[in-house]
């Protein structure tokens, strides 16, 4: 082993959230402006529902950086009452939508580098992906 | 170069980066563009194969 490097999630690539949200049951509404949780009319960029459950929260996808750079997120949501869902379709704290986004952008930049890939799903909500020259 | 793997371990909203197999410093150049599409580095150790190679590649 060479070395080891630990990353902080941090959300920059809506396309791969999007596929991420899918996986997990949700579904990307870009440019909405607030979502849906006990406190009306919450700011956000962007925000995911869950697909089927028109009366469940939704997440916010909140942009948590400034200037003309690229932009990046945090997610923001309410997991009292109808918010519960969204604990279990994308892990408590997101966690399980968060692994997936970081999966997804993992998996593309490894394959757009010329990486064979392969994924395995592991216990407790854990990706491992190995690739290979 | 032969064998040389990257693995991206997915825990808990936050990744494990590991390489094997790279000749010194190159397997930061292999990774850095992964690691910066991800997120944000919290840590990054080098093992002692890291600086090995190094060395090998110097005296050789």
């Amino acid at each position: 082993m060479s070395h080891v490097a630990r990353i902080a999630c941090q959300i920059a690539d809506l396309d791969a959230l999007g596929r991420a949200a899918e996986k997990k049951g949700g579904r990307l509404k870009t440019n909405v402006g607030t979502f849906k949780s006990f406190q009306h009319g919450q700011r956000c960029d962007h925000a995911i529902e869950l697909v089927g459950a028109e009366n469940a929260y939704e997440v916010g996808v909140v942009r948590s950086n400034v200037g003309s750079g690229p932009a990046s997120y945090e997610l923001a949501y309410d997991n009292w009452g109808p918010g519960a869902a969204l604990d279990r379709a994308f892990g408590p704290g997101l966690v399980g939508l968060q692994n997936e986004y970081l999966a997804i952008v993992a998996e593309d930049q490894l394959r757009r580098e010329g990486w064979m890939v392969q994924r395995e799903e592991l216990e407790g909500q854990r990706i491992q992906l190995r690739a290979y020259s | 170069m032969e064998n040389r793997t990257i693995t991206v371990t997915i825990e808990g909203g936050k990744a494990k980066v590991e390489t094997e197999g790279f000749v010194g410093a190159a397997c930061k150049d292999a990774t850095a563009q992964l690691e910066k599409a991800m997120g944000s580095v919290e840590s990054d150790e080098t093992t002692p194969e890291f600086h090995q190679s190094e060395v090998q590649q110097v005296t050789n």
